[in-house]
C-alpha cells in the first residue's frame, strides 16, 4: 500500500516487536493520510453530487428571503457557528488515540451541514409530516410525528455520510472509537446547521415585525436545547454500524451494534417526543429532557470504554520497538491506557511538580505514538524529537531516576 | 514523506476491481447512501403526495388558533391542518389552521402583534411582497370587517401570479391574525357566504385550553 520506504535499521526494537508494530499499523490504519480527492471512487462522486443537491436547496430556500432578513440570518448565523466551534474543539480534545485526519473529519462536518440537513432530512420530514396527520390526525401528529420521524430520517443522513467516509477512506474508518469520533463530527454540523435552520425560519416570526430579536432568541433556545443532541445520537449510531459491519480492526459484534444504533435512535425519541412523553406538562418534559441528557451520556461513556481497548491493544503495538528499547517503560504506558494504572502513576509522584509532569508525560508519549504511526514506524526527525520530548519530561516527571533519562536520550536500538 | 493514500488514490485501480475506470469496491457504500436517499426523497414524498386528506369538518367543531382565540369551520370542510378545540392534544393544541372546500383554500396564521389590524395587514403586504412571492399586491381600498363577537378587522383583495383571493386582519389581545382565501374566482364568489361565515365566528373562548399556542 504504501511507497515510503521503511528503514528498520535505525528504528530500535526486535523483529518481533517489529512485527507487532507493522501489524498494527497495517491494521489500524494509523497514521494514514486522507485525501478526498478519490476520482476512481464511487462514494467520492456520491459525495460530490449530494452537496451540490444539499446546496442548490439551501439557495432555493434562502434564496428569496435573504434580502430582506440578511441581518437576522448573519447573527443567527455567527451564533450558531460559534456554539458549533465550542463543541469543535472539545471533539478535538477527547479524540486521543487515532486523531481523525482535518480532512476527514471536515468531509463529516459538511456533509452534516449540507446534505444530511437539506439534500435528506428537509424534504422526508417535510414528507413524513404530511403522511402522519392524515392518517393519525393532528393532535397524535403534535405529539409523536417528530419523534417518530427524525430518529429514522435524520439519523439515516446522518449515516450516510458516514458510510461515505468508510468508502472513501476504509483504512482510516474501521474502529468504533472512529465510529464514535466522525459520528459526533457529522452530528455537530446537522445540529450547528439545524440550529441555524430554525433561527433563520424564526425571523417570519410575529408577521416579521422583529427578525433580529426573534432569530437571536431562537439561537439561544436551540443551542440551550440542542447542545447534546445531534453529536450524542449519531456518535452511537455511527459505532454501532462499525460493530455491525465489523472491520479487520473491529470483529463484529451484531447485538452490541444493534443495541448501539437502537440507543441513539431511541435518545433521538425520547429527546424529539419529550412534549408528549411530558404529557403537555412543563416539568414532565423538563425531566423526560433530563433524564434523556443522563441516560445519554451514561450510554456514550459505555461506548467509549468499549471502543478503548482495540485502541489500547494499537496502541501497546505500535510502541512495542519503543518499550524494548527502553524509550518507553511498561509503567509508563500502562499509565497511558489504564485508569487504575494512571491514578497510581500519579499518586506515587513524589511532589506536585513531578505530578503534573507525569501528566505532560503521557500527552508526550501519545504524541510519540502519533508520530511513530505518521513515520510508519521510520526514524525520523520527528520521531527523534517526539523521543527526546518523552525523556526531557521524564527528568521533571521523575527526579530521581537520571539513568532512566540518559538511557532514553541515548540512541535505541 | 510521500504521501500514502495520495499514492494510493491516484494509483490506476487494478483489474479485478475496476469497472468504468471506477474502484467496484467502493459500490456498497456509494449504493446504500443512493438507495437511502431515493428512498426519502423520492419514494417517501410520492406516498405522502398518495394519500388524501380525509378529515372533514362534524357539525358542533372548532378550531383553536390560540390559547384563547377559536373560530367555526364551514361544517363539511376538510382540515388539512389544525387543532380541534377541546380534544386532546398536549404538546401543541392550537395555531395555525388550514381547512380546504368547494375549490377554496381558507388559512388562519395566528402569531403575536401588538399593532392595529391597519397595521397587521401593511406588514403582511410587506413580508410576502419581499420574500415569499414579489407579485403580491393587496387591491383596492381596504374595508372594515366585524365578527359575530364585535372584533373589528380589516380585509383587502390581493393579486399575485400565484392566485388571487382575500386577505384579511384581526389583533385580539396581542395575537395577530392573518386570515387568506384562495381559489378560481368563479369558486371565491360561490363560497363567498362561507368565508364570510367563518371570518365571523373568530371569538376569544376566554378560557385557556391545555398547551401552549404554536
Amino acid at each position: 500500500m504504501s511507497n515510503h520506504q521503511v528503514d528498520t535499521q535505525a528504528a530500535p526494537g526486535s523483529s518481533d516487536a517489529l512485527r507487532r508494530q507493522s501489524d498494527a499499523l497495517e491494521v489500524s490504519g494509523w497514521g494514514e493520510r486522507f485525501v478526498f480527492i478519490q476520482p476512481h471512487n464511487l462514494c467520492f462522486w456520491v459525495y460530490l453530487v449530494l452537496t451540490a443537491i444539499g446546496a442548490f436547496q439551501i439557495w432555493s430556500f434562502f434564496g428569496p428571503r435573504i434580502g430582506f432578513y440578511g441581518e437576522a440570518f448573519a447573527i443567527a448565523a455567527v451564533l450558531c457557528g460559534l456554539c458549533g466551534v465550542a463543541w469543535w474543539l472539545w471533539f478535538r480534545h477527547i479524540d486521543r488515540w487515532e486523531r481523525q485526519p482535518r480532512g476527514l473529519v471536515l468531509a463529516g462536518l459538511v456533509w452534516g451541514a449540507i446534505p444530511a440537513t437539506f439534500a435528506f432530512a428537509m424534504t422526508v420530514n417535510t414528507a413524513m409530516l404530511g403522511i402522519y396527520p392524515k392518517l393519525f390526525g393532528q393532535d397524535w401528529t403534535a405529539n409523536w410525528a417528530a419523534g417518530l420521524t427524525a430518529p429514522f430520517t435524520e439519523e439515516a443522513a446522518k449515516l450516510c455520510g458516514f458510510i461515505l467516509l468508510m468508502g472513501l477512506a476504509p483504512r482510516l474508518v474501521r474502529t468504533a472509537n472512529d465510529g464514535l469520533v466522525l459520528g459526533a463530527f457529522i452530528g455537530l454540523g446537522f445540529a450547528a446547521f439545524e440550529d441555524f435552520l430554525y433561527a433563520a425560519n424564526s425571523t417570519a416570526a410575529a408577521f416579521g415585525t422583529d427578525p433580529i430579536g426573534n432569530a437571536v432568541h431562537m439561537s439561544f433556545t436551540r443551542i440551550a436545547f440542542s447542545f447534546v443532541s445531534h453529536p450524542l445520537f449519531s456518535a452511537l449510531v455511527c459505532s454501532g454500524v462499525i460493530y455491525l459491519l465489523g472491520t479487520v480492526a473491529q470483529p463484529r459484534r451484531i447485538g452490541r451494534g444493534i443495541a448501539f444504533i437502537l440507543a441513539g435512535m431511541f435518545l433521538h425519541f425520547t429527546w424529539d417526543d419529550a412534549g408528549g412523553l411530558g404529557g403537555g406538562n412543563g416539568l414532565a418534559t423538563t425531566g423526560v429532557m433530563l433524564a434523556s441528557i443522563v441516560l445519554g451520556f451514561t450510554i456514550l461513556t459505555i461506548a467509549f470504554r468499549r471502543a478503548a481497548p482495540r485502541e489500547h491493544q494499537f496502541v501497546r503495538d505500535i510502541l512495542a520497538p519503543e518499550i524494548q528499547a527502553g524509550t518507553v517503560s511498561s509503567d509508563e504506558l500502562e499509565a497511558l491506557l489504564d485508569r487504575k494504572a494512571r491514578k497510581a502513576f500519579k499518586k506515587s509522584a513524589p511532589n506536585h511538580r513531578a505530578r503534573v509532569a507525569r501528566n505532560h508525560l503521557r500527552r508526550a508519549i501519545l504524541d510519540l505514538t502519533h508520530d511513530v504511526a505518521a513515520a510508519k514506524g521510520a526514524d525520523t526527525e520527528t520521531v527523534q524529537h517526539s523521543r527526546a520530548e518523552v525523556a526531557r519530561l521524564r527528568a521533571t516527571a521523575e527526579p530521581g531516576q537520571l539513568a532512566g533519562t540518559d538511557r532514553a536520550e541515548g540512541a535505541p536500538g | 514523506m510521500s504521501s500514502i493514500s495520495t499514492s494510493t488514490a491516484r494509483r490506476r485501480v487494478s483489474a479485478e476491481h475496476r469497472w468504468l475506470g471506477l474502484d467496484k469496491r467502493s459500490f456498497p457504500y456509494a449504493i446504500f447512501v443512493i438507495v437511502v436517499f431515493l428512498i426519502a426523497t423520492v419514494a417517501i414524498p410520492r406516498i405522502n403526495n398518495a394519500i388524501e386528506w380525509d378529515d372533514p369538518v362534524q357539525a358542533g367543531e372548532q378550531l383553536a388558533l390560540s390559547d384563547t382565540i377559536a373560530f367555526t369551520p364551514v361544517t363539511g370542510w376538510n382540515v388539512e391542518s389544525g387543532f380541534r378545540v377541546g380534544e386532546g392534544g398536549s404538546a401543541v393544541a392550537s395555531g395555525e389552521a388550514t381547512i380546504a372546500g368547494d375549490g377554496v383554500t381558507f388559512d388562519i396564521v395566528p402569531d403575536t402583534f401588538s399593532g392595529t389590524p391597519a397595521e397587521l395587514l401593511a406588514q403582511i403586504e410587506k413580508v410576502t411582497s419581499r420574500t415569499g412571492d414579489p407579485t403580491f399586491r393587496v387591491e383596492g381600498e381596504p374595508i372594515t370587517i366585524t365578527t359575530s363577537a364585535g372584533d373589528v378587522g380589516v380585509a383587502q383583495t390581493y393579486s399575485s401570479v400565484r392566485g388571487d383571493g382575500l386577505v384579511a386582519a384581526f389583533v385580539l389581545d396581542g395575537t395577530g391574525l392573518k386570515i387568506t382565501a384562495f381559489g378560481p374566482p368563479t369558486q371565491m364568489r360561490a363560497a363567498a357566504e362561507n368565508i364570510n361565515a367563518m371570518i365571523a365566528s373568530i371569538r376569544t373562548t376566554g378560557a385557556e385550553t391545555d398547551g401552549g399556542a404554536g
